[in-house]
């Protein structure tokens, strides 16, 4: 089953993040909790590494390097295993 | 577009802990507190939220002063909650706190820049949390030692003043602070309290020179200081002041080494290090690995408090 991977910045008082990097590519496995990618925020004063929500295979990355994201914003998809 | 460069890998860590950090924020904001944690954008407070710590900011939330470097809110703050050390007291209980670090905003506009407030908070801490460790971190009170009487007369286990930059770098970064002041602050809570307790922090990345460091370090030994907090400037907003460059965590060692063989008996160093940032854990080293100094191997009873907070004069 194919999941949406949402962007929740729980516990940020950030309403704007940059994607810096995607940790793994499409194709690629991950575990709940495994690292997807990383977002920046100057307001955040760091660079935060957001974790899986699912265990499965990522398929898509909709958030590319470099684009402006805020909560709820998609991140990618992961067929779920 | 990006508009500011990459942060460096060392300067990334994961998202907090959602739950706790939602259970903290509940009951900070339940007892109508703030924290510095928030106000000041700390980088480190997912993590410290997840630990179930965070560093009350009393006094209000808007700041007399305008730093370059902070985000606290700054304009005409209203007068102190008296209920407020009260609320703090009960939020450190609710949040099972061992160990509570107490700030405020700046506050130029009262008599005793609130000074009172802090003894009091203390004083409420200690009724509530009878085991637990206070630390103080007091602005300048634009050097009145009345002030700085008053809070030590409050019985804090540690009391901090951050020096926060390089003399050469005050004008510009820190309007309204004066460096000779700062160090007199810290020098005249040492005279009282003996060095082991006595705390200050210096940011890095602002635009200092290696030897203004070490200058800074040597001033704040000087001035009777034990315990001394290195870390990274990070900007909280476009509109402050830029990092000037980010501090490899080498060079973050290299400082710690340095200050230890200045005699420094507490250091902390490295890019995340603010002053507040698991100051417990610094007390609890503190406690164990000075024997027999002035420090904060132990509590001194409330009488020997009164007597070690009496003004000294060089």
């Amino acid at each position: 089953m194919l999941r949406d991977v949402v962007f929740e910045p729980s516990g940020t008082d950030s309403d704007e993040f940059t994607v810096s990097y995607w940790k793994i590519d499409p194709g690629e496995r991950v575990g709940v909790g495994g690292e997807l990618l990383v977002v920046e925020s100057v307001e955040e004063k760091t660079a935060l590494v957001v974790p899986s929500p699912f265990a499965g295979v990522l398929t898509e990355i909709v958030a590319r390097e470099e684009h402006t994201i805020v909560p709820g914003a998609l991140l990618g998809r992961i067929e779920v295993s | 577009m990006r508009s500011e460069p990459r942060l460096p890998a060392w300067l990334t860590r994961p998202l907090g802990d959602p739950a706790r950090i939602q259970e903290v924020r509940k009951t900070i904001s339940a007892h109508g507190l703030n924290t510095v944690c928030s106000e000041a954008r700390c980088p480190n407070r997912g993590d410290c939220f997840g630990r179930g710590t965070a560093t009350f900011m009393i006094l209000g939330d808007r700041c007399t002063r305008d730093c370059a470097f902070c985000s606290v809110g700054h304009g005409a703050p209203e007068g102190p909650d008296p209920g407020e050390p009260a609320a703090v007291a009960a939020a450190a209980a609710s949040l099972g706190l061992s160990y509570v670090v107490v700030t405020s905003v700046t506050r130029d506009d009262l008599r005793d820049g609130g000074a009172a407030s802090f003894a009091e908070t203390i004083r409420e801490i200690r009724g509530a949390i009878p085991h637990a460790g206070v630390e103080v971190l007091v602005p300048d009170f634009e050097g009145r030692q009345a002030a700085i009487d008053t809070v030590l007369h409050g019985g804090p286990d540690v009391f901090g003043h951050n020096v926060e930059t390089v003399e050469r770098l005050y004008e510009g970064v820190r309007e309204g602070a004066d460096y000779r002041r700062t160090l007199d602050v810290l020098s005249h809570a040492s005279r009282a309290l003996g060095t082991a307790r006595v705390k200050s922090a210096l940011m890095l990345g602002l635009g200092e020179r290696r030897e203004e460091i070490e200058a800074t370090l040597e001033d704040l030994r000087a001035a009777g200081v034990g315990i001394v907090y290195l870390g990274q400037y990070l900007r909280p907003s476009r509109a402050h002041r830029p990092v000037a460059r980010f501090v490899h965590p080498d060079e973050f060692r290299e400082w710690e080494r340095r200050a230890r063989a200045m005699g420094f008996s507490q250091v902390s160093a490295g890019p995340f290090v603010r002053s507040s940032y698991r100051a417990e854990e610094t007390f609890a080293r503190a406690r164990t690995t000075a024997p027999g100094s002035s420090g904060a191997e132990k509590r001194p009873g409330a009488k020997e408090r009164e007597r070690s907070a009496e003004p000294h004069h060089a």
